[in-house]
């Protein structure tokens, strides 16, 4: 929060703003509810309106959707988004224990799913309906862990190569070491402004055009089809309905790959390709930086880090630093518009945002 | 009323992979003893003539097996009454069963044991369970049953002891027709001499019956010698089993005047080597660790089972949509109204997804599991047209099953909540163990030994030391 108040162009009173959202699985347990207090009191604004904002991984995209929400009825001219996890400081056995907790209890963790396993099985899927996947999965940690070797903030700041993500050891078959996301601690904050006073601190706003959000069932087993992600085609689907610009104008994707099988299905579910080609799609080179469509520059989840409540708001932060051409090595060169795509769990939610360096 | 056993099986917590053969870690004597009527559920209902209406169980059940065994079978109301767990135990029942006066309708007897934890030199392998189902049509009919123990240099004679048994069991006159199954692991050649002075019959001391170790579940004994002594009775009309076996003396008379059907694992098992693993025995330890995964409500469990346990599905009334787990209302329509309960059927399920959990991939909860076996696989399995499950698996290799296999589900224990293990359906592969087959037929008795000792002997010291069959 600090970093991100100092970070204001024109500089900013933090008396200005007028409410917090705060996105946070509570990872651990430790302060499960009533945790926005605590950022509050951190802030030094203890009498700041504030929420805690759940929706396991795609806490982020939600609580930024509610801040544009609050922003855009006219009720709040300046919103601190705030997304925070500590994943590290726990004992092995906890980290397990909460690491699937926003999955379905009931049929997938009593059948010894963890997310890994979730996805391990809509990988193994896809494969079959598809054809084999090996290869693009470990292009996708390729090209995500080289983004995040030049990130600073990245939690990996190393490259692998397709050998080493191919031969790795497995997680949950067809999943191994390379094709999942780490355990990260993290957090990101955005300051969401009236275009009315958005000048009064920046010379350079990046805009929120569009925000959409779905759902779908929390057990794959219960979902239409399980090699897609329906939440994420309907979260689309809204943010685009009113946009100024359509899927083929996106020059930028953060999409949330928190196993690598996900930044595949998320492309498809985008409508960024059609359905069976993302694997092709990104073996062809077009989805790193300086590609025809750059995805997950700052090196996605796989490589950046998935520190759960986290992730959305740093999704957006990303792009805020492209937009603004202040990315530095990993800068996608004349990106004016992008999309971030936040997933929570399997797919039982999804946010999708759209964003501009113009307002219309 | 008078009731004759139909039908008989028996089930082993053993799976092959390759030449290992592996104990189930996931099964107690809940789950077996489902397994064993499970195998038998074709030839009763929850309702009518051929209805099951009670239930013996024969051993150490938990509490909560009365309204549990209701619940998997889907039989309500279903009267539970529980035996000792010793071979006069088996007989016990089977006499109470036969000879009580409830209602027509049919009454099953089912024992299961899970002996302790492999001591230094023994594998762990000492579970299974049988169970035995009786009704009015004619069967294998249970005559008398006796027990009582024996002091040495006291009480009656070896012959005087064989004479008792005959009498007690009503065949007075021994000769022609009457079939002896006698189990013992005492001082055998003796008994086995006094039987032919006494009884110019067919008295067989079984050697594959006494070659099972003596510490061998003696329920399960005395069911193999059920068996041994039913396939005998087909030359014969009457029989007896007699055993003595440390220091107790039991014996059981039964009459065959119809068919019976054996479903299930009945001769020795096959050989291999046997990998041994933590086994459903540590139930006690198990549930003093409070696990702190995966919270379901007590309630929300129990209000689950019908799902969980017995595979039911909702057909509506309005748009034949068929929803699974069952919810109270209509995944397509929404209506709550007109819905009609549906199970679904629980073998030849097509795999639709399928991955292998890596060790220490696992949710807490599953950590004995993993602890036990190893990694495990879990599957998303088509059930019928319309509606998909999640299944662990269990009795096979990781990485064993593939997309497009055919699997079975079977009620195991997937984890202790609270004090209290919880129990679900898993998938088995289709293939292994191979389908339980409803013909008497198996390997001759004699043959049986010759296998086992031959498997024995590649073994390590420590199963090496068994006892030779007892000649
Ligand atoms: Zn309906």
């Amino acid at each position: 929060m600090e970093r991100a108040l100092a970070s204001v162009d024109r500089g900013l009173d933090p008396e200005r703003v007028e409410e917090l959202y705060l996105a946070t699985l509570g990872f651990s347990g430790w302060q499960l509810g009533n945790s926005s207090a605590i950022a509050v009191e951190e802030l030094g604004r203890p009498g700041l309106p504030s929420v805690r904002v759940e929706n396991a991984c795609a806490s982020g995209g939600y609580a930024l959707r509610m801040a544009v929400d609050a922003v855009a009825s006219g009720r709040r001219d300046l919103v601190l988004v705030v997304g925070v996890e500590k994943m590290t400081d726990v004992s092995n056995a906890r980290r397990r224990y909460w690491l699937g907790v926003s999955g379905d209890t009931e049929w997938e963790r009593l059948a010894g799913l963890t997310f890994a396993g979730v996805y391990g099985l809509m990988a193994a899927r896809y494969a079959a309906e598809y054809g084999p996947v090996r290869e693009a999965l470990s292009e996708v940690a390729v090209k995500n862990h080289a983004n995040g070797a030049l990130n600073p903030n990245a939690h990996f700041q190393k490259g692998v190569s397709r050998e080493q993500a191919t031969n790795a050891p497995t997680v949950a078959a067809p999943l191994g070491l390379y094709d999942c996301c780490p355990v990260s601690d993290g957090a990101a904050a955005l300051l969401v402004a009236a275009p009315s006073v958005a000048h009064e601190y920046t010379d350079s706003p990046v805009y929120v055009v569009g925000s959409g959000a779905g759902s779908d069932a929390l057990a794959i087993q219960a979902r239409a089809s399980m090699t897609r992600i329906d939440a994420s085609r309907r979260a689309a689907d809204e943010a685009f309905r009113r946009a100024p610009f359509d899927r083929k104008q996106v020059q930028l994707l953060e999409v949330h790959d928190c196993f690598t099988i996900a930044e595949l299905l998320a492309l498809e579910d985008l409508g960024m390709t059609p359905r069976g080609t993302a694997g092709r799609l990104t073996l062809s080179g077009a989805t790193r930086i300086g590609g025809r469509l750059p995805v997950n520059p700052d090196g996605g989840l796989k490589a950046k880090g998935h520190p759960i409540g986290a992730t959305g708001v740093s999704q957006a932060y990303e792009v805020f630093l492209q937009l603004r051409g202040q990315a530095g090595a990993r800068q996608v060169g004349g990106a004016e518009r992008a999309l971030t795509h936040n997933v929570g769990g399997s797919g039982a939610s999804a946010a999708v945002h759209l964003f501009s360096v113009s307002a219309t | 009323m008078s009731r004759s056993i139909l039908a008989a099986s028996r089930v082993h917590p053993i799976w092959q992979a390759g030449p290992i053969r592996v104990e189930s870690p996931d099964e107690d004597a809940f789950t077996l003893s489902v397994g064993a009527l499970s195998l038998l559920a074709p030839q009763f209902r929850p309702a009518g003539a051929r209805r099951l209406h009670r239930l013996h169980l024969v051993g150490a059940y938990a509490a909560e097996s009365d309204w549990a065994f209701s619940e998997a079978l889907g039989i309500p109301h279903l009267e539970v009454r529980h035996h000792p767990l010793t071979s006069q135990g088996l007989w016990g029942a089977l006499a109470a069963a036969a000879h009580d006066d409830a209602p027509a309708g049919r009454e099953a007897v089912v024992t299961a044991e899970v002996a302790a934890a492999g001591r230094e030199g023994r594998p762990e392998r000492q579970a299974g369970a049988a169970g035995f189902l009786l009704g009015p049509e004619a069967g294998l009919a249970v005559l008398r049953h006796g027990y009582r123990g024996t002091t040495p240099g006291r009480g009656p004679s070896m012959k005087g002891a064989v004479l008792e048994w005959l009498e007690a069991v009503g065949v007075s006159a021994p000769g022609a027709g009457l079939e002896v199954v006698f189990g013992t692991d005492e001082l055998a050649g003796r008994w086995q001499s006094v039987w032919e002075e006494v009884a110019p019959v067919a008295a067989v001391t079984s050697p594959w019956y006494a070659a099972e170790p003596a510490t061998e579940a003696s329920m399960l004994r005395a069911a193999s010698g059920l068996w041994e002594l039913a396939r005998r009775l087909r030359t014969s009309q009457s029989g007896l089993i007699a055993e003595v076996h440390a220091g107790r003396i039991g014996y059981a008379g039964f009459r065959l005047d119809g068919p019976v059907r054996w479903r299930g694992q009945w001769g020795p098992l096959p050989p291999g080597e046997v990998l041994p693993t933590s086994t459903s025995s540590e139930r006690k330890a198990d549930l003093g660790a409070l696990s702190q995964g995966a919270y379901v409500p007590h309630p929300r469990y129990l209000e689950n089972l019908p799902s969980r346990w017995r595979l039911e599905a909702e057909r509506c009334g309005h748009c034949d949509t068929l929803t699974f787990p069952i919810a109270g209302r209509c995944s397509v329509c929404g209506r709550s109204d007109g819905l009609r309960r549906e199970p679904l059927a629980r073998d030849g399920l097509e795999v639709q997804a399928v991955t292998t959990i890596a060790s220490g991939a696992q949710p807490t909860e599953f950590d004995p599991v993993v602890a036990a076996a190893g990694s495990y696989d879990v599957l998303i399995a088509g059930l019928g047209a319309s509606v998909r499950g999640t299944f662990q698996v269990t009795d096979a290799a990781p990485g064993q099953v593939r997309i497009g296999d055919r699997v079975r589900l079977a009620l195991r224990r997937l984890y202790p909540m609270e004090g209290e293990w919880r129990y679900g359906l898993k998938a088995v592969p289709d293939r292994n163990p191979p389908a339980p087959s409803s013909t008497t037929r198996r390997r001759r008795p004699s043959e049986a030994p010759r296998g086992r000792r031959a498997s024995l002997r590649g073994r390590g010291a420590a199963t090496a030391r068994r006892r030779p069959a007892a000649r």
